[in-house]
């Protein structure tokens, strides 16, 4: 059963088109990644389905109902895990969770009961009394999202809430997501760390440019590439006519360049490499290094854009 | 509604945890009382003291023609036929000892209770006027071309002539009008019972054949006139404690109202720092309005200024000894001055939302706060400003905030803040129109706040 569906919504900011006409939908249950690289349309997609943002056409449905037209009907059970810390620096971390709790509906005994449950979830137990610009920036991390949980929500959406913290609180919160989807919640999660979407999400969107370039499961993702492996040649600098002769290659499916990486898509496996090394030399082009990897979403997202997700 | 509670709530949890803001509204206005009333505070009159009406006296007539003139009519008419010799040269004697404006100058306006009620000098009607123009006297007192003679006329005859006393007011003073018309009408209610106890004692002297006996014992009636007129009591005035404020009584009250404009300062911070800090995109998300949001700061504003007057007032009743003389005055005056403070914060802070920048709520906390504070009489009170500069004080809050407090301090009612109230709950709806129409301006304000990523 889909929760959210999306049909081709538009955001335009004057003449940016920030989101560019997608169509998805999200399943009840599941842990749904949006990758894309930063300036995507990822966080513009979420804020129109967080009801932050009105979208220029299209629909969002929740639960078969627009959520134009009626929005508590999202708001109600939505719990939105912004990109950048939302909590009060100067009120203790148990004022936040008491203010953001009552904003959510609860009240006396559930609300202290939520709170109980929620600090020992994200670990912050022992500093709830402390002012949160106390605060490790992985604690507020925690923090933050442990508000958005006090009223269990059935939806919830993360935007990016992995960036600039520890491994450690990263590990913590990778967990809580998965605890969360394991207890009946569905998940909407942005990221542009591949490894947290391949570890993580049931199903995958990849957007780029506002537009929705992949959708499916990682296998099924990397599976359209149709490349049992991809070469990676690191080079002092890229000769656009080494590409043209890598590309003539009958093995290599596509080449692609990222800074100075180039990337080979390569059909079958084999022994290509002396071909390879041929066409390096000719091109009198130093060879710095070279590894060979397996298809990853990484490459995937590569091999549809042309370009890395963290360009 | 419930969450505009919490929204207010946690307001205020921000505000006493801010430890520079805390320090702007309450430390600063009571560290400035002290220093200005220390330093400036020599200019003000001992706290408690009545503070006396400037009135001005304009005699049109001359009294000493007015006295021969009727002497001259003792040996004329019927009052010659009611008079022995005696009689009359001891009329005469009683005429010429008795001035019937020094009797209102000096028996009444210079008697105990109302000397210190009424500041008169003596001009001529130019000057009078001209002083009235210049609000240098509060009214003026104007006794008619023949009042001695028609005085002596009601004192010493059996007839009444009609004495019309004029007394102008100033439209700024219509209060203090109002008292020295009642102060010239005790007066003559006074003269008027003597004179018809004079007349009925010369009617029934009259019938008894004994006029002359009661001519003789004339000078004894007048002189209990006197007597009862320094007795007059002026309702009005046992009503009105008006005061004058010393040095502290007039910073504390002068820092509170320019102190107050800090917390509309804070307050227009408030929206921006929420949308900063992305808090206001997460109430959004759970269903929170911006004009729910507004809604609380702006409670939160009127609750806040409420709470810094009443501290700042009592805090200078135990620090600097200042008695305020009318608390519930004091508290309705915080009311209004919180909702104008709050509608004025609202406006900053929906401009600088929109602006998505501080500058706005920073000119106004560096510059405007300054301005108002010296043309609202914080710094130096307004008697001494420039004429020109001080007119605009009724314009600004602060000014309003400062001359309502004074007044009910000198120990005028309600009704002389009246208009103080109303123009500043018609700034707080001015304001608030400016809000809904900025708010309205260019498509609205709801979904705004958000960059592409």
């Amino acid at each position: 059963m889909n929760l959210v569906e999306i049909q081709g919504v538009k955001k335009h900011f004057g003449e940016i088109h920030a989101v560019d006409g997608i169509d998805m939908h999200v399943k009840k249950g599941e842990i749904l990644g949006l990758l894309g690289p930063n300036g995507a349309g990822k966080s513009t997609t979420i804020s129109m389905i967080a009801t932050l943002l009105e979208p220029t056409n299209g629909t969002i449905l929740f639960m078969g109902e627009s959520i134009q037209t009626n929005p508590k009907r999202i708001q109600e059970v939505l719990g939105f895990v912004p990109q950048e810390i939302a909590l009060y620096p100067t009120l203790t971390g148990k004022e936040n969770l008491q203010f953001w709790g009552r904003v959510y509906g609860l009240r006396s005994s559930k609300l202290k009961e939520r709170i109980s449950e929620i600090s020992q979830v994200i670990g912050l137990e022992e500093r709830l009394k402390d002012r949160v610009d106390t605060y490790s920036g992985g604690m507020k991390r925690r923090l933050n999202i442990g508000v958005a949980l006090l009223h269990k929500p059935a939806f919830i959406i993360m935007d990016e809430p992995t960036v600039g913290i520890d491994p450690q609180s990263r590990s913590f919160i990778l967990d809580t997501v998965r605890e969360l989807r394991d207890q009946g919640s569905t998940v909407l999660y942005t990221t542009h760390y591949i490894e947290e979407v391949e570890s993580l999400c049931d199903r995958i969107y990849i957007m780029d440019h506002g537009k929705i370039i992949a959708e499916g499961t990682k296998e099924s993702l990397t599976e359209m590439i149709d490349a049992s492996e991809v070469i990676r040649l690191s080079v002092e600098a890229v000769d656009p006519m080494l590409i043209t002769t890598l590309q003539e290659l009958k093995f290599v499916e596509k080449a692609v360049v990222e800074a100075n990486s180039i990337f080979l898509t390569v059909k079958e496996n084999g022994n290509h490499y002396q071909s390879i090394m041929n066409a390096l030399k000719e091109s009198g082009t130093e060879l710095k290094g070279m590894d060979i990897q397996k298809p990853s979403l990484e490459t995937v997202f590569l091999h549809l854009t042309g370009r890395g997700l963290r360009d | 509604m419930i969450r505009i509670w919490e929204i207010i709530k946690k307001d205020f949890k921000i505000i006493v945890s801010d430890r520079k803001a805390l320090f702007i509204i309450l430390a600063m206005p009571i560290l400035l009382t002290g220093i200005l009333s220390m330093a400036l505070g020599g200019s003000f009159q001992e706290s408690g003291k009545r503070m006396a009406i400037p009135v001005a006296l304009v005699v049109e007539g001359d009294a000493e023609l007015d006295q021969e003139r009727f002497i001259s009519l003792l040996d004329s008419g019927p009052l010659k036929a009611s008079m022995t010799q005696d009689s009359r040269a001891e009329l005469e004697g009683a005429i010429r000892d008795l001035s019937p404006i020094a009797m209102f100058q000096e028996d009444f306006l210079g008697s105990e209770g109302i000397e210190e009620l009424v500041e008169l000098t003596v001009m001529d009607r130019e000057m009078a006027e001209a002083a009235l123009d210049a609000t240098e006297v509060h009214a003026v007192i104007v006794l008619p071309k023949h009042y001695t003679y028609d005085m002596y006329m009601n004192f010493f005859t059996p007839f009444r002539n009609q004495i019309e006393v004029e007394v102008l007011g100033h439209t700024d003073y219509q209060y203090t009008l109002r008292i020295i018309k009642e102060v010239v009408t005790g007066f003559f209610q006074v003269i008027n019972t003597g004179i018809i106890e004079k007349n009925v004692l010369l009617s029934v002297g009259s019938l008894a054949g004994e006029s002359e006996v009661v001519y003789e014992n004339m000078d004894e009636i007048i002189k209990g006139f006197v007597g009862s007129i320094e007795g007059v009591q002026i309702q009005e005035l046992q009503g009105t404690k008006r005061v004058h404020v010393d040095g502290f009584t007039y910073y504390s009250a002068a820092m509170l109202a320019m102190f107050v404009l800090f917390t509309a300062g804070f307050g227009s911070r408030s929206l921006l720092t929420e949308k900063r800090d992305h808090t206001a995109n997460r109430m959004q998300s759970a269903g929170v309005s911006l004009l729910d949001m507004m809604v609380g700061k702006w409670v939160m504003m009127v609750g806040l200024t409420i709470c810094q007057m009443v501290v700042l007032f009592m805090f200078s009743w135990f620090a600097f000894g200042v008695r305020w003389t009318s608390p519930a005055g004091l508290l309705i005056t915080s009311l209004v001055v919180g909702m104008a403070i709050a509608s004025l914060g609202t406006l900053i802070s929906l401009i600088s939302y929109r602006s998505n920048n501080y500058k706005v709520a920073n000119l106004f906390e560096s510059v405007i706060v300054q301005v108002m504070a010296l043309l609202g009489g914080s710094y130096i009170p307004l008697e001494v400003l420039p004429k020109g500069l001080s007119l605009v004080a009724p314009f600004t809050i602060n000014g309003l905030t400062l001359q309502a407090i004074i007044t009910l301090q000198r120990g005028f009612g309600f009704l002389s803040v009246l208009w103080i109230w109303a123009a500043l709950l018609g700034i707080s709806m001015g304001l608030l129109l400016l809000v809904f129409g900025l708010s309205r301006w260019k498509g609205g304000i709801q979904h705004e706040n958000h960059s592409m990523a």
